[in-house]
């Protein structure tokens, strides 16, 4: 079966279709529980993929991203009593330009180098929120409120759900037009050969810590709506631990394909309740499960998924088009877990 | 020569470069005239991508100047002497691997142009398309527009960097041993594109295949350990006895 | 990244930096002696506070050096390195509260955890080297597992070394009637025959000179024949060792409890990043300024930032990053 333009729509639609009956579906627990946070999740999860797959860009200040937008907007509207609209706006805003500010502080460096730094800013970040008082230290803001139409997350989590769900659908389909743009195409152009790019008279700086911006926006919005549906903030959220949670989120999804943040985070959440009841070293079981990836199948689940998919479409008719965000094209450069490891923003092009 | 008689497009007076204590390039003094076909060789190690990569800014000089288009770009960014009008290949081709050839040729000719950062479709959009097809038309790369760059063989993807240089019309084209690792029919179809080039393009070619190298040059600058050699047209170089010790008899240049 | 436009550009930032750190000492000088230099004013904080920094920056740097050899020579970004820190303390900690001295339990737990290391290393890492981004997840997963599994066998709860009799004691600085714990001391002394002992095997020794030029070109090192993975086991095994040794101090002045590991994982970052991978010069240069910063800034910073000194770790990494890219000592790529 040959996967036209027309026929992949449908399929996406009637997959956003059935997303948005979830709570009705499910039960209150189910959807609070799992799905929304899946969600907020996965929307994180993407701020990460987004530079990984279109920017070579792996950072782990995005809960960082995250913190500062949950934490401004919470301020805002516990402290100064502003309307959750506004304050979030604003929140993002903010958010946006401290994304610009580590962008630039980054941009010029690269892989393991780029990891560290990021991994330092996250860091720094969660120590500021869990330091400074204006933020409510340790505890964190409680009572946070949602607007209006989203009512009480906690027990009708339907209304933050099919908000997540858009604002999802929306961050997709954000992304997938940013990479045809004159600014994605030169996006793509610097993750696979930044020198290359210099030589045809691309600021790859600029470049970078605008996309690093960009990346900000969708981890301010997933801090944004996560905050809403939890109706709290605290340093806990953003720390250490969940740094690396979000990294292990995006990995397990596949770190080079947008539609693995969701896919990890489904699998994560999943795992996070439903094995809480049998184990109370769910953190040494989600180590090993990272581990496993990372030995079998560095590029995640939809990295597997699009080897397994290949594999049969090759004893079919000719093989589908690679997703535009796809390191190297074929299967067979798919396969290699070298593209995982290059530690250079630069893809192994057959040398 | 068959340049017209003016001001040279690329000067560098003096130009040198130490890795250390190492003498990559000495005292190199380069004239290069409007609509010239000018070969850069000698053995390995004579500091020919040294000079290059001091041309195009990926290096800066330890001493010297160099002068393009009439500026002085001496400690002008990369990107800045490429929108200026300068292109070049790389000796192992860099070509945008996750991207198709289409693609590649897309920012190649962007890249000289404004609206890089522009996130609405649409605009010069079309124009730029139009020049990428005919940039694989001219490298021979049009049945592989779709393609993922980084599934080319080598071959193609050498087409590719060259198309790469030549997409944004650069007033500057140098390429860096374009013939190597190619067949001997790949070799012809280069010489032929590269005769057939623009006078509106000036040509610096670095090579170590002879026989492409002097078929397509009108003039040859030869370097030795760092230094300029001589310098004249083919057929002085062809029957230069030095050159041929260093080439073909006594070889120990550079190494 | 070469060419830049005008003086001001390329000098620019270096400038700024030196005035800052010019403007900071003047600033805590002022602070420290505008009551005068007798004992009645605030010398004698100044000279304690001092000491403290000074000390930490003992401990950073013995934590970081490992991980900067490791960086260095593998480009293994040892996510791990923290966990190695606290197991290193609990291990010591385990030892003491079975009849063991605490030097003793010192070397045991530095070798202990450079074994654990070394395993990690053999097991995980030595068959994907080059992968950069996949060992440095790797580890991540690693230092996940260990940490979890931390607080199974030694439990939530904050606890600490009792250094050893001869250290135990506070010794007069001559200073201003001050006395100054001596194990802090010690702790600098050991930093000093850290980075002795290392500056001698990474000069004089065959190990060395194979790590040196490991640092410098990997490739090339491994082309040349030379037992690469032998090597990188050995640096693995000392780097965690050294990590496990800041563990065993660490927990002697400060404490362990889970959260010490991210702690100390961070200011190994920080200190590689501001002095320059696989440099042994700036992993001391950066422990100094890390440690100086974060207690002189305790002490020194107007009331109302006091919580917020964390900001100060902060403007060192990006005035560095921004000056030097590459680290005060490290090499551009």
């Amino acid at each position: 079966m040959k996967l036209t333009a027309p026929l992949r729509l449908a399929l996406a639609a009637a997959l956003v279709a059935a997303l948005a009956l979830v709570p009705a579906v499910f039960t209150t627990y189910f959807t609070s529980a799992v799905a929304v946070r899946a969600l907020v999740f996965g929307l994180a999860a993407v701020s990460l993929t987004f530079l990984a797959a279109y920017g070579g860009i792996v950072s782990l200040a995005q809960t960082g991203l995250y913190g500062i937008a949950g934490f401004l907007m919470a301020r805002f509207i516990v402290t100064n009593g502003m309307d959750p609209i506004l304050a979030a706006v604003l929140a993002i805003a903010i958010a946006v330009m401290f994304g610009l500010l580590f962008g630039a502080i980054v941009s010029g460096s690269e892989g393991i180098y780029l990891l560290m730094i990021t991994l330092a800013l996250g860091v720094i970040t969660y120590y500021f929120f869990s330091q400074s008082g204006s933020f409510g230290g340790h505890e964190g803001i409680n009572g946070v409120s949602a607007p209006g139409f989203v009512g009480n997350p906690v027990t009708h989590p339907a209304a933050i759900y099919e908000l997540l769900l858009a604002c999802s659908v929306i961050a997709y389909i954000g992304i997938r037009l940013l990479a045809r743009t004159n600014f994605g195409l030169a996006l793509q152009g610097v993750r696979d050969d930044p020198v290359r790019m210099r030589a045809l008279g691309f600021n790859v700086r600029l470049h970078r810590t605008l996309a690093f911006a960009v990346g900000a926006l969708i981890a301010a919005l997933a801090g944004v709506l996560g905050t809403w549906a939890d109706t709290r903030i605290s340093p806990g959220t953003i720390q250490v631990s969940q740094v690396i949670q979000l990294m292990t989120i995006a990995v397990i999804g596949g770190l080079y394909r947008i539609e693995g943040a969701w896919v990890g985070a489904l699998v994560f959440t999943l795992l996070d309740t439903y094995t809480r009841g049998i184990t109370a070293r769910f953190e040494t079981w989600i180590g090993i499960v990272l581990l496993v990836i990372l030995i079998l199948s560095p590029d995640g689940l939809t990295g597997l998924a699009h080897r397994v998919f290949t594999m049969v479409a090759k004893r079919g008719a000719a093989a589908p088009s690679p997703p535009p965000c796809a390191p190297a094209g074929d299967a067979a450069a798919a396969l290699d877990p070298e593209q995982l490891g290059t530690g250079s923003g630069q893809r192994q092009v057959a040398r | 020569m068959t340049a017209t008689a003016a001001a040279p497009l690329l000067r560098s007076r003096g130009l040198s470069r130490y890795f250390g204590a190492v003498p990559a390039l000495h005292g190199v003094d380069l004239d290069v005239l409007p609509g010239e076909r000018r070969a850069i060789l000698g053995p390995n190690g004579a500091g020919k991508s040294t000079l290059f990569n001091l041309i195009a800014g990926d290096l800066a000089p330890s001493e010297g100047t160099v002068e393009l288009f009439g500026r002085d770009v001496t400690v002008l960014a990369v990107r800045k002497r490429a929108r200026l009008g300068l292109g070049r290949t790389y000796q192992t081709s860099r070509v945008l691997g996750g991207l198709s050839v289409e693609d590649n040729l897309y920012l190649a000719v962007l890249g000289a142009r404004r609206g890089h950062l522009r996130v609405l479709r649409g605009g010069s959009e079309g124009a730029i398309r139009g020049r990428a097809h005919e940039v694989a038309e001219q490298v021979g790369l049009a049945a592989r527009r779709h393609a993922v760059a980084g599934s080319l063989s080598h071959g193609e993807q050498r087409q590719l960097e060259i198309g790469l240089a030549l997409a944004p019309s650069p007033r500057l084209l140098m390429l860096d041993e374009p013939a190597a690792g190619l067949s001997r029919a790949e070799r012809l179809g280069l010489t032929k594109m590269l005769l057939e080039l623009d006078r509106a393009v000036t040509l610096i070619i670095i090579e170590h295949d002879m026989d492409v190298a002097l078929t397509v040059a009108e003039y040859v600058t030869m370097l030795h350990q760092g230094e300029k050699l001589l310098e004249g047209a083919p057929q002085e170089i062809r029957a230069n006895k030095m050159v041929h010790d260093l080439y073909l008899g006594n070889t120990h240049g550079g190494e | 990244m070469r060419g830049g436009a005008s003086l001001l550009t390329r000098r620019g930032p270096a400038l700024l930096s030196w005035l800052l750190l010019a403007f900071a000492i003047v600033w805590v000088l002022v602070k420290a002696f505008d009551q005068g230099f007798g004992i009645s004013g605030n010398g004698p904080q100044f000279v304690i506070t001092a000491l403290n920094g000074v000390s930490l920056a003992a401990l950073y740097f013995i934590t970081a050096s490992g991980f900067t050899l490791i960086f260095g020579l593998m480009r293994v970004v040892n996510m791990a390195h923290g966990a190695l820190y606290l197991l290193g303390g609990y291990v010591a900690l385990d030892l003491v509260n079975h009849g063991m001295g605490w030097w003793g339990a010192m070397v045991l737990a530095a070798v202990i955890t450079g074994a654990i290391g070394l395993l990690v290393h053999q097991a995980l890492l030595r068959w994907n080297q080059g992968q950069d981004l996949r060992q440095a997840l790797i580890t991540i997963a690693v230092a996940t597992i260990l940490a979890d599994q931390m607080i199974v066998h030694f439990g939530a709860t904050p606890s600490s070394l009792t250094p050893p009799a001869e250290l135990a004691n506070s010794i007069g600085l001559g200073l201003y009637h001050l006395e100054y714990p001596v194990f802090r001391l010690f702790i600098i002394g050991a930093a000093l025959a850290v980075a002795l002992v290392l500056w001698l095997v990474i000069r004089f020794t065959r190990f060395g000179m194979i790590i040196r030029a490991g640092v410098d070109d990997r490739a090339m090192t491994s082309a040349l024949g030379i037992n690469v993975p032998l090597v990188f086991g050995g640096a693995f095994f000392i780097g965690a060792a050294l990590a496990g040794l800041g563990g065993v101090m660490g927990g002697t002045i400060l404490s362990l409890a889970p959260g010490q590991d991210d702690q100390f994982l961070l200011s190994s970052l920080v200190v590689v990043i501001v002095g320059g991978l696989g440099s042994l010069r700036g992993a001391a240069v950066g422990a100094l300024l890390l440690g100086l910063i974060e207690q002189l800034s305790a002490v020194y910073l107007p009331q109302q930032f006091t919580n917020d000194s964390i900001l100060l770790t902060f403007i060192l990494l990006v005035v560095v990053l921004a000056v030097r890219p590459q680290g005060l000592f490290g090499r551009r790529t």
